[in-house]
């Protein structure tokens, strides 16, 4: 589990939760074609199975799916709060964190200091 | 179904919510022994532990028959190291005979004196008995996890637009906004509301669900606890004596048969004695199942004999599965989204407790009084999801405003805890229906909120300090108190807000809309 | 709507009796059964059913309340229990004992 793992599990709901005309319409004030809920779905999708996949490779399989789904709660939990409070919200986090994320997994690779 | 899952739900909802209250302290039991201990708060890990244990163990007790070591970790700094005292010549009473034991700082190898208290176990264990023993207790608990089970599948049954409303919670909107926050607390966590229950059965399910045991071994009965549970066997004194082998080599064979984790625990057998045995127990992060991971050594050559808790099969899905319920393989941030589950569960049970009562209880018109089942219900919700959070705050002030030398020090901080809890009962009994929910929430959030400084005011290591050096379980501990009066303040806040709808419905009838159970003969 | 009446109550409380005792009886047999006849070493079959048996448990509830009427729920548990009650006894074990 790590901060690009949650980054990607929060992003992928929030994409799935766009794809849904409720909260696409809190978020954007309109509608979305079915195209483009389409796009948001399969990329939530995928990005949930890249943050499963990245998580188990890190974890183990048991430990990991179990750290996955804590992500997924989690995660879902922000995306509710924030549709109800702060709509507009969901969409810049979703959008900001995985680039944070890899931001700070750049950062860290270049400070990480050879070990003794 | 949804008939289903408000009587599956209901009745036993105020035993659950306190099940998941008690659980969801308990992710952190360790935390909150040791936070409760103060004498222990300079403790610190140091890796020479074992060298300290042993150099006590040899002064202590030389003679024992089995000496334990509890090394050190990062979430219970202390080390512990007791012994057996030895029995006389010729009483083959070991397994029953006198334990003595110390607790000592790691870093300066000073012995300490922490005040008696039963700390976070106390939560563990109101988690699967609420005190009522072990009897009535564990069935209690057992029949209402078993109805949590069936309302969970039920509530899942009926709630055909699961996905439609997934994100959705719209505050603000009386009891459509219970039923979203019910909603989105129960569907969120879905997973981990499902997990949590069927794995606690599963902890239990011996004494609850004992006929394919007991029917499988009807003519042997010792049989299945020894094909299915075995354990290290123990070691034989052998009346020669011989020297104990050195014991860091040995760490560093566990660890590697580990694949790097550290020994837990080590337990030496007749030390001293040719047939003396070593045995490590692996700590518990990283591995999924609850079965104890041992290694045995031979006490005088240092060769490893045997390696336990390896399983497959039934017995691992067993391990695994009780392995998740105790959540003790985890890792902080791992434990924390347990915590959060542990949370949403809590919710889900108080927001379904509320709702039951806020649909059967029509709107009243004012002047018009509720009947005594309304009443009741409203009392039991009311001290209930209340008194639980003041009770527990009360606990932890008791820990540190009891005298330490009080005689039953644990039992009276015990005490503590149910007499608040209990006199909420009486607070909500002496008021009418929506007063008690801000008042009560607002006390339960200065309590918490007051804990840090009676905290710094009672020991030395209050929240400046351990953000500063540490301890870290202290700064935690604090903060999460803080966290938690901040929750409790949103709770007092939102319920202060709430205004009555109003409609004309006679006393006795039921509102419209509420489930039936459907008869179709 | 009018308060519930009292056919409505009893068929409630046949239907709980059934799901809670009748389901429990159900289950119990059932497990027994399963820890005899699964296709692993004893231990192992014993462990199973075990597990195995508060999903059986749910399942009895479920259907309990689901089924069209209480006559229906009681058969779809007294049968099946009765059953495997027999094929138990013919093996001396009787679950009840």
């Amino acid at each position: 589990m790590s901060f690009l793992t949650f980054a990607l599990a929060y992003t992928g709901l929030a994409a799935l939760s766009l794809a849904m005309h409720r909260h696409a319409r809190e978020v954007f004030q309109r509608e979305l074609a079915d195209g483009p809920r389409l796009a948001l779905r399969c990329a939530g999708g995928c990005l949930l199975v890249v943050s499963l996949i990245l998580t188990v490779a890190s974890s183990g399989w048991p430990v990991g799916t179990v750290e996955w789904f804590g992500m997924l709660i989690a995660s879902a939990v922000a995306c509710v709060l924030l549709l109800t409070y702060y709509p507009k919200a969901v969409a810049v986090l979703a959008a900001a964190l995985p680039a944070l994320a890899v931001v700070v997994l750049i950062l860290d690779r270049y400070r990480a200091w050879p070990s003794p | 179904m949804a008939w289903l899952h408000a009587w599956a739900g209901w009745p036993a909802g105020w035993v659950l919510y306190a099940v998941f209250i008690s659980g969801t302290l308990s992710y952190f039991r360790p935390e909150i022994s040791h936070w409760m201990r103060p004498e222990l708060a300079t403790a610190r890990e140091h890796p020479d532990s074992v060298a300290l244990a042993m150099r006590i163990l040899q002064e202590r007790a030389p003679n024992s028959s089995r000496w334990v070591i509890n090394l050190p970790n990062a979430r219970e700094p202390t080390l512990r190291v007791g012994w057996m005292a030895a029995s006389e010549p010729g009483k083959a009473d070991r397994l029953i005979g006198r334990f003595d034991g110390v607790v000592l700082d790691p870093s300066t190898g000073k012995e300490l004196q922490p005040r008696q208290t039963r700390g976070g176990d106390f939560f563990q264990r109101f988690h699967y008995e609420l005190g009522l023993g072990q009897v009535w207790g564990h069935w209690l608990v057992g029949g209402c996890a078993m109805a949590m089970l069936i309302a969970i599948l039920s509530g899942v049954i009926a709630h055909k637009q699961l996905f439609r409303n997934f994100f959705t919670f719209r505050p603000g909107k009386g009891q459509r906004s219970w039923l979203d926050a019910h909603h989105a607390v129960g569907v969120l966590a879905l997973p981990y509301h499902l997990l949590i229950t069927y794995t606690g059965l599963i902890t239990m399910m011996f004494m609850y669900m004992p006929a394919a045991v007991e029917t499988a071994y009807r003519y042997d009965p010792g049989g299945f606890l020894i094909e299915a549970f075995p354990n290290p066997p123990h070691a034989q004194s052998t009346g020669r004596s011989a020297r104990l082998t050195a014991i860091e080599p040995l760490l560093q064979q566990a660890e590697r048969q580990w694949n790097g984790a550290a020994p837990a625990s080590i337990v030496i057998e007749y030390p001293g004695d040719a047939g003396a045995r070593v045995q490590m127990q692996r700590s518990t992060p990283g591995k999924l199942t609850n079965t104890g991971q041992y290694i045995i050594f031979d006490g005088v050559s240092g060769g490893m004999l045997s390696v336990w808790g390896e399983e497959s099969g039934a017995m691992q899905v067993h391990g695994v599965l009780y392995g998740l319920h105790m959540a003790r393989f985890s890792s902080f941030s791992l434990r924390w989204m347990f915590a959060l589950c542990g949370v949403l569960g809590t919710l889900m049970v108080a927001t379904g407790l509320v709702l039951w009562s806020v649909k059967r209880m029509p709107q009243r018109a004012e002047g018009q009084r509720a009947t005594l089942g309304q009443r009741v219900v409203e009392i039991l919700n009311n001290g209930t999801i209340t008194g639980l959070p003041i009770a527990v705050a009360v606990y932890f002030w008791a820990n540190r405003l009891l005298p330490v030398t009080l005689a039953e020090r644990p039992a009276w901080e015990i005490r503590c805890f149910f007499a608040a809890w209990g006199l909420t009962y009486i607070a909500a009994l002496l008021q009418n229906a929506r007063t008690p929910w801000p008042r009560h929430f607002f006390v339960g959030a200065l309590l918490f909120a007051l804990l840090p400084l009676v905290n710094g005011l009672t020991t030395p290591a209050h929240l400046g300090i351990s953000l500063m050096q540490g301890p870290a379980i202290y700064a935690g501990f604090d903060l999460s108190m803080l966290g938690i009066a901040a929750l409790l303040a949103i709770a007092a806040w939102n319920t202060s807000r709430v205004r009555p709808e109003r409609k004309e419905t006679a006393g006795d009838t039921l509102p419209a809309g509420t489930p039936m159970l459907e008869e179709r003969s | 709507m009018a308060p519930p009446s009292i056919s409505y109550r009893l068929a409630v409380a046949s239907r709980a009796l059934a799901a809670l005792l009748g389901g429990y009886l159900l289950t119990a047999s059932m497990i027994a059964v399963l820890a005899l006849f699964l296709p692993m070493e004893r231990a192992a079959a014993a462990l199973t059913a075990t597990m195995l048996s508060f999903a059986i448990y749910a399942c009895c509830v479920l259907w309990v309340f689901a089924a069209r009427s209480a006559w229906l729920a009681w058969a779809g548990i007294a049968l099946p229990a009765l059953a495997l009650e027999a094929l138990l006894w013919s093996r001396s074990l009787l679950v009840i004992p």
